[in-house]
């Protein structure tokens, strides 16, 4: 884990990817997303993470249902859509076209 | 021993400590700002409520139940600052926008501005939008809708504004309203010009105090404190300039004189209807014996409603001049009397109405079958030359 400023631009780009594919595994709560981001290289607050689902459930990639907690305010359970499901699975792909792409570059013939 | 604030989060009610309220809703604020372009502002706005509460409950327990400044602090550093997408592009946008043009130019619009209003914030939003001087506004405003052609106009536009513009309430609306900036920034720089303002007036007033006083310099040391609330806005109403007390005390004088003629023309009236009615039921004048056959009491309320009908407008005029005059607002009890005396004008009208459908043909054949009309006429029209004989 890097967690230099250098490739904060990288990281940014991809956080959509990785928040999709936390909800992609199971409806979780936005707190629940920051804790599955915690220990790895996209660890996000809730300032980041917050306007960022509120983009993606205008662009329909994601929606939510209000359920109670135990302790304290209810919560909005996040779970991707049929949009967001297709986004998902094609990022995938694009993922291993860029890492194909990357791992052909300079390899001397 | 801190003061401690409650506050609603998400529908539930949490205590903070002042400080840590205050670092909170800096925070919340600079979010709100920064999500400025957010269609779903609202709805993100209240996940941030729901997130502080929630990092709240966690440093609540069972014998603990304030929230201390070092944890508001702890929350907000959790939370992180409110990063939204493309804002860093746009940022560099303005910043070269900032850089050809030289100058930023801030979000202007036109809001009604309640602090400070007499009737419904027109005047003081006109104010606060060009930056003039409210006291001026209003004199062109009082003086336009007196003149003949523009009173229309004026009133019209006046009733329609009030009615169709937005008022300023949020602490974002009012600066627009003023064509301030409002970000994290722009509140700071506010308040800190503000501060270094106070600050130097009170120094100089201390050391001109202490000069006189002593007959030497002396120091004093004016310690900042934040303002809890940003009542910048109050602070920042405008101060009035030589010319605005001119126009204020000639404003004045002119209203006190306009009431005060309302008030002798209200007071003539009412002694008027008293004298006549007094009369007419002390049967000292002929009409009474004329109109014999329609009851007194229906006489009575004829000219009370007359009374009313006619003193009631001067009334209301009188009282909003007079208290226009003093720069009083108009409140809640203005409010009521106004509607009050509005309620009893139209109740007058609408009974001298009634009476006139009732009561007009019976007056009208009275004075027909008894000729009055014919006999004035004859009195009336004498011709000297034919010896003083009716006109034919």
């Amino acid at each position: 884990m890097n967690p230099s400023e250098e490739f904060s631009q990288i990281r940014k780009g991809l956080l959509e990817f990785a928040v999709l594919k936390v909800i992609a595994a199971r409806r979780v709560y936005a707190a629940e997303i920051i804790e599955a981001l915690a220990d790895t290289d996209f660890k996000a607050s809730e300032g980041t993470l917050y306007p960022l689902l509120s983009r993606l459930r205008r662009d329909r990639l994601l929606d939510y249902e209000w359920a109670e907690s135990e302790s304290g305010p209810p919560r909005k359970y996040y779970g991707l859509t049929r949009v967001g499901k297709e986004r998902l699975k094609d990022t995938e792909t694009y993922w291993k076209q860029l890492q194909k792409s990357l791992t052909g570059l300079g390899v001397k013939k | 021993m801190n003061k401690v604030v409650t506050i609603n989060l998400g529908g539930r009610a949490y205590q903070l400590e002042e400080a840590a309220y205050e670092t909170l809703r800096v925070y919340l604020d600079s979010a709100r700002a920064g999500l400025a372009n957010d269609p779903d502002k609202d709805e993100v706005m209240a996940d941030f409520e729901l997130a502080v509460a929630e990092k709240c409950d966690g440093f609540l327990t069972a014998s603990k139940n304030v929230v201390t400044a070092a944890e508001a602090a702890q929350i907000v550093k959790q939370m992180g600052p409110v990063e939204v997408e493309g804002t860093t592009a746009k940022a560099e946008a303005s910043e070269n926008k900032i850089a050809l043009a030289g100058v930023d130019v801030p979000l202007k619009k036109f809001y009604l501005v309640k602090e400070g209003s007499m009737i419904g914030g027109v005047c003081t939003g006109i104010a606060a939008y060009f930056n003039w001087d409210l006291t001026v506004v209003r004199f062109i405003t009082v003086i336009l809708a007196l003149t003949g052609a523009f009173s229309g106009p004026v009133i019209i536009g006046y009733i329609i504004a009030m009615f169709v513009a937005p008022t300023a309430v949020t602490p974002e609306e009012k600066a627009a309203a003023r064509g301030q900036r409002f970000d994290a920034q722009a509140v700071i720089e506010r308040a800190k010009k503000k501060y270094s303002e106070v600050k130097n007036n009170l120094e100089q007033q201390h050391q001109d105090n202490a000069t006189k006083k002593y007959n030497k310099p002396y120091e004093y040391k004016y310690e900042y404190k934040y303002d809890a609330n940003l009542n910048y806005d109050r602070a920042e109403e405008p101060t009035m300039s030589g010319f605005g007390r001119v126009v204020r005390g000639f404003f004045r004088l002119i209203f006190t004189l306009a009431s005060a003629v309302l008030g002798i023309v209200v007071l003539a009236i009412t002694c008027g209807a008293v004298a006549v009615g007094l009369a007419l039921f002390l049967g000292q004048v002929g009409l009474v014996d004329q109109l014999s056959h329609i009851n007194h009491w229906v006489i009575g309320l004829f000219i009370l409603a007359a009374y009313l009908a006619v003193v009631m407008p001067f009334s209301m005029i009188g009282g909003l001049f007079n208290r226009l005059a003093w720069g009083k607002k108009l409140g809640r009890r203005q409010y009521r009397g106004f509607m009050f005396s509005m309620t009893l004008w139209i109740v007058a009208l609408f009974t001298l109405a009634n009476l006139a459908v009732v009561y007009g043909d019976r007056v009208t054949d009275y004075y027909r079958t008894h000729n009055y009309v014919q006999v004035y006429h004859h009195n009336y029209c004498v011709n000297d030359a034919a010896g003083g004989k009716p006109c034919r």
